[in-house]
């Protein structure tokens, strides 16, 4: 049991607290209150008539072929992001960890991209990838395989994967990183003694004492996914080519801010905020307790 | 099964040298303690045994083989870290088991394996439950089966019980001295605890800034130290020095001006006295080679120590006396050194003059 401390009844904690409470109602509460009540209206897209439908904006999301097929874009966007951008940094990190010489360098190397934001990110990838323009479209040319995202939907998608999980690379290596210098020196070499080479290692030792972050991780990448990356899909494909890279956030945009559909708009980013809940219980509830040892 | 030949080894680390070219050969079955201070390169000796550290220049053969550029792994060793390093995601039994699962051993093989080397060290208990939810004891001897069931050529010990307290210690390093005596396994122990050191060893390597000062049996090196370092090191509480005049082949104790009636061959005008604190007698006055005053008094029980000092002296003599004293701090008394276990030792060299003739 923690033992509580009891203060004597005053205004103090109260006036302490109100600022942080503030801020949540007001840039928090208030707003996702306000999308709820709008989920359940249908406007013109003058905003001269409103009318109170109830669940008819959710019913129709859910007869809406576009708007399943945003989700099922979503999820394959998200478990590509993830993965990807894991791997690469599980790579990384692994190789990290026995570098001796120009470690610091190599480290604030690999965070650089973290630092930059998301649409300069996306106009990066944009220019190396331009289907006229791009180094590596030329070099594509080069090598007889065509290169155009913007007509090509799967090539958009694999670009605004490789574009999200680039900007992710860092963090997760962070992470990564971090979890494996952790694990202290004497396990990796007993392993050694008993006979594991470095792959045996890795797997058998590394990789199930890095689970708890590896599964933090994979949480965090979702909901990056989800949630964060609509930066990099406007900058790069706005959605397109044929809502091929529409994910659920460029969506809600586009449905609402494009499409004046502000009910429709409001329904999805409620049924966003019921995800991105679940994912952050998720977390709580598993990142905090589960622990592999 | 195996001897082990470490030639002139030294290691460094970039332009830090801190082992200076060590010799020792290692009989098959015998159990070797290096000991030494913290910093005196014994661990990193060990380490480049086992092959986690390279070997600078030197060789080092385990079974006339050299094994200088082998991995940890085809040097067939097996290691028992400070901290046990028992991976903490497997249970006792697949920790025993792992080097025998990447031997590719049969899975019979390893459960009869593994469930000797349990019942050995009392552990069959416990092979179901991870590391966590066992005592400090009972992972270090989880750490020794883990060792044990590989059947290596060669044991390594790299301060196995610092980690556990005193009362545990003692009852551990007799049974891994008794273990060790049974399986007959050629083992290299590392510690920075002279007692341990001085009760586990066949010989024993006293170590200090990267050379071996002495190698011997623990009672060889109690009994013929052959530098102040060997003799301040071995033996509790230490032996005490006093620098001593030498002339006419006679020598005089500084401040009482006593001279020994020994004779001594010392060619120097000076040297180091040395005399541990239990070969010094309690006498009255007649037969007395120095008057002090007790500074301290450490009761131990069996035993008592008295802290002596004389104007003059740097540092305390301690005296160790059977049961109980009666004197207090302040007292004065007489002591006799006991000629057949005076040390003499070079004040420059430290080393160890053959001083009665």
């Amino acid at each position: 049991m923690i033992k509580r401390v009891h203060f004597n009844v005053s205004a103090l904690p109260y006036i302490l607290v109100a600022p942080q409470v503030a801020i949540t109602i007001i840039f928090f509460i208030w707003p996702a209150t306000q999308a709820l009540y709008q989920s359940f209206l249908v406007e013109d897209a003058f905003g001269l008539s409103t009318e109170f439908v109830w669940f008819d904006n959710y019913k129709e999301l859910m007869n809406d072929p576009y708007y399943l097929g945003a989700f099922k874009t979503t999820v394959i966007f998200s478990i590509l992001v993830a993965g990807l951008s894991m791997g690469v940094s599980l790579i990384l990190a692994a190789m990290a960890d026995r570098v001796i010489k120009g470690a610091t360098t190599y480290r604030t190397l690999l965070i650089w991209p973290y630092a930059v934001a998301p649409a300069i990110a996306g106009a990066l990838w944009v220019f190396i990838f331009d289907p006229t323009l791009g180094i590596i479209t030329y070099i594509f040319n080069f090598l007889g395989y065509s290169w155009n995202h913007k007509l090509n939907g799967d090539q958009a998608m694999l670009l605004v994967v490789i574009a999200a999980a680039w900007k992710q690379i860092s963090y997760n290596f962070l992470f990564f990183l971090a979890g494996m210098q952790a694990i202290p020196k004497s396990l990796i070499e007993a392993a050694a003694i008993d006979g594991a080479g470095p792959t045996k290692r890795f797997w058998t030792i590394i990789f199930p004492l890095i689970s708890p972050t590896t599964f933090f991780l994979l949480v965090i990448n979702i909901v990056y996914a989800f949630f964060e990356t609509f930066g990099i899909i406007h900058a790069v494909t706005q959605g397109g080519p044929a809502n091929s890279t529409q994910i659920l956030v460029y969506k809600v945009f586009n449905d609402g801010f494009v499409g004046l559909d502000l009910g429709g708009s409001a329904a999805q980013s409620v049924i966003l905020m019921v995800i991105v809940i679940i994912l952050t219980a998720v977390q709580f509830r598993y990142v905090e307790k589960k622990v592999a040892y | 099964m195996a001897e082990v030949h470490i030639n002139q080894i030294t290691k460094s680390y970039g332009n830090d040298q801190i082992i200076h070219g060590i010799d020792i050969n290692i009989q098959d079955g015998e159990f070797i303690v290096i000991v030494g201070p913290s910093g005196c390169g014994k661990s990193t000796l060990l380490r480049m045994v086992a092959g986690l550290e390279t070997i600078t220049s030197g060789d080092i053969s385990i079974n006339n083989q050299v094994v200088n550029t082998l991995e940890p792994k085809d040097r067939d060793i097996a290691m028992v870290f400070q901290n046990y390093a028992l991976y903490p995601h497997m249970s006792v039994f697949e920790n025993m088991a792992y080097g025998l699962k990447i031997q590719k051993l049969a899975k019979s093989e390893i459960e009869n394996r593994v469930n000797n080397a349990a019942k050995l060290l009392q552990i069959s208990d416990y092979l179901t439950r991870k590391p966590r939810q066992l005592s400090g004891g009972q992972r270090q001897r989880v750490a020794m089966g883990r060792a044990i069931v590989r059947n290596p050529s060669v044991f390594l010990f790299d301060e196995p019980l610092s980690n556990l307290d005193a009362k545990l210690r003692v009852q551990m390093r007799l049974e891994i001295k008794k273990l060790q005596k049974r399986l007959k396994v050629t083992s290299l122990y590392v510690t920075h605890d002279q007692v341990e050191a001085m009760t586990m060893a066949d010989r024993l390597i006293v170590m200090n800034k990267g050379i071996a000062e002495q190698i011997g049996t623990p009672m060889n090196l109690y009994e013929h130290p052959q530098t102040t370092f060997v003799a301040g090191f071995i033996g509790s509480p230490a032996m005490n020095f006093l620098s001593v005049k030498t002339k006419d082949n006679k020598i005089e104790i500084p401040v009482s001006g006593k001279i020994l009636d020994i004779k001594t061959n010392i060619e120097q005008p000076e040297a180091i006295l040395g005399i541990r604190p239990e070969d010094i007698e309690i006498v009255d006055s007649n037969s007395s080679d120095l008057k002090l005053k007790v500074s301290a008094i450490e009761p131990l029980g069996a035993d008592s120590l008295i802290y002596g000092n004389s104007e003059g002296f740097n540092d305390d003599l301690v005296v160790r006396v059977r049961g109980k004293t009666e004197f207090t701090e302040g007292d004065t008394f007489h002591v006799y050194f006991k000629r057949e276990k005076l040390h003499f030792f070079h004040t420059i060299t430290r080393k160890r003059l053959q001083a009665v003739a």
